[in-house]
């Protein structure tokens, strides 16, 4: 049976007009491809932010859809939730409450106070499963990767009860396979931004990585590969601005305006954002026992983010060699109003820049926040500082 | 013993033997600091202390800690303290007041909190 293709025809058309389109799914409210996938018979995985084994859902024939908020106002949801919470939560459930995006399966993660919650708020609210995939608390355990393959091989069992169909390791592999061409893939995506910046702009970057979350994986993949020839293509020369990399995106997103709005004076030569798509750095093993291979993967050859605690990454030293690998001048520290994990991080990445002497921009946004001039001016003030000085 | 007698023995007992409780527990905390013994740092819920009692460590609860610094009406300098060293204001108060005790090098009106030598976390 011919897949089920969740993007218009793009094949043959501007590059351009390309990236045009996948800006518009990305910030499309209404989830268009999710839906289109629903419409024909399929069922979805719901699986909030930071990190997923999403190999799990493809192999059981689902969607894994990346619940990362959208820029929609929270009527329903902030009747459900604490004014003091971040927004990323309120907006993601109330995608749901809104009928925009209808699940067979929510998982959540708990990433931090306000998270842990949400799956049991959500469950409340819905009729389908919704549950809670215990990452390891402890990743520098011994025991950690067991542990970690006993609990994929639970959300295993319960997403073959709601798939109608029975895993196989094969199946694991196959979509084992299937991601790590995607994790080669989006890796090319940051090498051009780390090498030569001016060929692809944060936010086109952002939006390409982005739709990792709403479409099947070899769609996606077909994307990027048709797509990194005509953006390593392009005709654009290099202009005197200045090397960032941008901290602080791990979990709610900044509107794609501020990046744009960076992007008018900086080249953002590396990122977390949407680090959990990103995860895993290097191919995962297809040999073996596959859930145990995925599990020792998200210890052993992983990035790191503020809701993930490796004593081997301490998240200060992690941020000097991202910035030194993309020889980097400076960094925009940021995090999200109301982000516990995230503005913690904030105190250790300050100290750890101003013991290197590494300029950088400290900001909060919100995914709703729709003014950057006082951001605009702050920054240009921050870059022409660095530039003349 | 008459009843006006019991009534007024009771009353103010549960508070005064609290506040004796806290001032038992934070001199033990002292005591364990100076003989530099490690602590167990631990949530409130779900903190298994019967079970860190019987390795003798000293359990330290920061929320006990935090709320403690409000009761004896000092929160504003931990926290202040805390924000200065670069936490926002957005940070909850718990952990910012908690962020300030260990600048202090355990300093509390109630006592000196030794360092952690092992924190428990309890996630639910």
């Amino acid at each position: 049976m011919e897949p089920i293709r969740l993007l218009d025809a793009w094949e043959g058309r501007p590059l351009e007009a390309v990236l045009e389109m996948c800006r518009q799914v990305v910030e499309d409210p209404d989830l268009p491809t999710v839906r289109r996938w629903r419409d024909s018979g399929g069922k979805v995985v719901g699986h909030f932010q930071v990190y997923f084994p999403e190999e799990i859902a493809h192999a059981a024939g689902m969607l894994p859809v990346k619940i990362r908020g959208a820029q929609i106002e929270p009527r329903s949801a902030e009747a459900r939730f604490g004014s003091y919470l971040c927004s990323i939560l309120k907006t993601s459930l109330e995608l749901s409450l809104s009928g925009r995006l209808t699940l067979d399966v929510f998982v959540s993660h708990p990433i931090c106070d306000a998270a842990r919650n949400l799956a049991a708020v959500w469950g409340r609210n819905h009729p389908y499963p919704c549950q809670i995939l215990y990452l390891p608390q402890n990743a520098n355990s011994k025991h950690a990767a067991a542990y970690l393959r006993q609990e994929y091989a639970r959300l295993q069992r319960d997403l073959e009860a709601v798939a109608g169909r029975a895993v196989r390791d094969d199946d694991l592999r196959h979509a084992i396979e299937v991601f790590n061409e995607n994790r080669r893939l989006l890796r090319q995506v940051y090498a051009i931004k780390r090498r030569a910046p001016w060929l692809l702009s944060a936010d086109e970057a952002y939006v390409l990585v982005a739709l990792a979350g709403l479409l099947p994986r070899p769609e996606h993949n077909h994307l990027l590969r048709a797509v990194l020839p005509q953006i390593e293509a392009r005709r654009a020369p290099p202009q005197d601005r200045l090397r960032v990399v941008f901290e602080g995106g791990f979990c709610e997103q900044p509107p794609l305006d501020l990046l744009r709005t960076i992007a008018q004076f900086c080249y953002v030569v590396d990122d977390d954002l949407l680090i959990g798509l990103r995860w895993i750095e290097d191919d995962v093993p297809t040999g073996g026992d596959p859930l145990l291979c995925l599990a020792t993967a998200y210890l052993e050859a992983s990035s790191y983010s503020p809701v993930q605690h490796d004593l081997r990454k301490p998240k200060e030293r992690m941020l000097l060699e991202r910035l030194h690998r993309a020889q980097a001048q400076a960094a925009i520290v940021t995090a999200a109003k109301m982000c516990e994990p995230g503005l913690d991080e904030q105190v250790a990445y300050a100290r750890a820049l101003d013991a290197e002497g590494i300029p950088y921009f400290i900001s909060e946004f919100e995914e709703n926040m729709t003014s950057f001039d006082h951001l605009q001016i702050q920054l240009e003030t921050f870059v022409e500082n660095l530039l003349f000085a | 013993m008459s009843e006006a007698a019991a009534v007024s023995d009771l009353v103010g007992r549960g508070a005064r033997d609290g506040a004796q409780l806290f001032r038992d527990w934070f001199q033990e905390l002292t005591t364990a600091r100076e003989r530099r013994q490690p602590a167990a740092y631990v949530f409130v819920m779900g903190s298994l202390a019967e079970l860190l009692r019987t390795f003798d460590f000293p359990i330290v609860f920061p929320e006990i800690n935090s709320l403690q610094t409000a009761v004896r009406r000092v929160a504003h300098e931990y926290l202040n303290q805390a924000e200065d060293y670069g936490y926002s204001p957005d940070i909850c108060g718990y952990v910012k007041a908690d962020v300030a005790l260990q600048l202090r090098g355990g300093e509390h009106p109630m006592g000196r909190v030794p360092p952690p030598g092992l924190a428990v976390l309890a996630v639910g």
